[in-house]
């Protein structure tokens, strides 16, 4: 029987286990996931196979990566049809061809500046484009910073510092931009969302959210913003983990999860990164092997949790 | 020399060594602090005297509530020479002559109802009054709930269900209101101050805090609101500057006035580790208590407590 999460007009149908992986193979965890232009899904993970490509029916394609990222984070579909990683744990960020061919890197793999130095990178977390083509990065867990680079990838400026203020951050975890160059910035332990202009200069705030850490924008005008959050245990009610689905002023539309932290289909566990297709359907990647031991700290992980789950939209 | 804290017309200087504690006393830590229409200064604390009064220089008065009080979380003085004590630990609230005697009882001191239950009381941390002079409780750590009730303590209605929704809560551990009647709730882990009607309508919300925990506001209209936040204790943030912990003076509007604190939590006189419980006298002298003993071990989990930490400080305004 379908089960149907969601309310309003995004509703979906929950496709389980539909990644198909190869014998032996595991996401671990999956940090992050993008969708191409022909409806192929990427999924950015911290297991061996780093990015796990599959077709929309969840068939594999191909693997590449391997070696090359030690903590994979975040994912951003540049429209020229590359893929934009973040890896906060090699401090970097790589603009590669959608097989891996690495076109562009930021930062230096292994090296991160100081903690809250505000130069770029300490825990990098995110990317997302500007309407000309440059690149804002989210810095991170080790800055309060977010950098905007030029296409070609020179520094153009950066804001941000510590705090809780308009325009201060407390942990910058993910950025999306829309199509007139808004900037909307995961502002996780503020337990908001900062909306800026293209420089940098604070325009508004979304709150009534929980640890929101994940931000998917489809790339438009005035788009609707698909929001994972997480919880800090298991415990209270109604504090995620969860995914919210907030209209362009920070509205909610629509929220999927239960009350509490859990396995079943219809829960999350740390809802980390969302990518939308062609057809409106939601791709929700889970750090669930780092967020167990913090959700159920007297129960061994399993083996299997789920890091990944299709969401297909109800029209 | 004098330190002078905070900023435009909210200055204050600080006044070290305040409070002249009988030899061998301690506070342990303070949960909250109220002042009389004397300026007689409430020691609401979780050493072995729970209540501690002392006039404005500091001067030990008397003390009460010997064994009474496991602890100390809330503070609200009545208008009628009455204090309002709010315990967490024995989940009840308590209307006391400012002598101590016991002149109503809200809950049922040792007996909590059931977690997230909705009943008053499950670790219930703050009261304050209506312009009528009906009770809201805050309650508080293991429920989501503002309660309110008449002057005779009549359970009258109830609101509030955890989460992050307007009119939700996320820990609500303290409460105030104004002469207006307007409601002030810190949803602590929220990062927020909800503003509601006397009935419990949402309002407005305050942002830009961080874990607001302590608010103090004078009982007139459109009071401004001195909050207490606490810092970052996560792994991923503790070491992370200017959350907290600190005061935050803001306007009705919840616009930032004045801010005192250090980037860092520390033992500074101008730093705090946990602001916790605020009061403002006649001459709008301010005093914050706070509750040093559990919030040293989230900071600084490798270092051992020092036998003794300040736990309260008060704050002379320059006028």
């Amino acid at each position: 029987m379908a089960t149907i999460v969601g309310q309003g007009d995004y509703k979906y149908e929950i496709i389980e286990d539909w990644a198909k992986l190869p014998d032996g193979w595991s996401f671990k965890e999956v940090a992050a996931v993008g969708v191409d232009k022909n409806d192929n899904v990427y999924c950015f993970n911290r297991g061996e196979h780093p990015v796990m490509v599959f077709d929309r029916d969840g068939n594999f394609r191909h693997s590449w990566g391997e070696g090359h990222y030690p903590r994979a984070h975040g994912v951003h579909m540049g429209p020229d049809d590359s893929i934009y990683l973040t890896d906060d744990g090699g401090h970097f960020v790589r603009k590669c061809s959608l097989e891996g061919k690495v076109l562009l890197e930021l930062g230096v793999p292994g090296k991160p500046a100081p903690y809250l130095s505000g130069e770029p990178f300490n825990r990098c977390t995110h990317t997302a484009l500007s309407p000309k083509g440059e690149i804002y990065v989210s810095d991170g867990y080790g800055n309060a910073k977010v950098h905007k680079y030029s296409p070609d990838g020179k520094l153009l400026t950066s804001w941000g510092e510590p705090g809780s203020d308009p325009g201060q951050f407390n942990l910058v975890h993910n950025i999306c931009t829309d199509a007139d160059g808004w900037v909307y910035v995961a502002d996780r332990e503020n337990h908001r969302v900062q909306v800026f202009d293209g420089n940098g200069k604070y325009e508004a705030q979304w709150n009534n959210l929980h640890r929101p850490c994940g931000l998917y924008m489809p790339y438009a005008h005035h788009p609707v913003c698909y929001i994972g959050e997480l919880s800090v245990n298991r415990l209270n009610a109604n504090l995620g983990p969860r995914v919210s689905i907030v209209d362009n002023q920070g509205k909610l539309l629509s929220r999927l999860g239960d009350p509490f932290a859990g396995q079943a289909s219809t829960s999350f566990l740390g809802p980390h990164g969302l990518a939308v297709d062609s057809r409106g359907d939601l791709y929700v990647g889970e750090v669930c092997w780092t967020l167990w031991p913090g959700l159920f700290p007297e129960k061994p992980r399993p083996d299997n949790l789920r890091a990944i789950q299709k969401y297909q939209r109800v029209h």
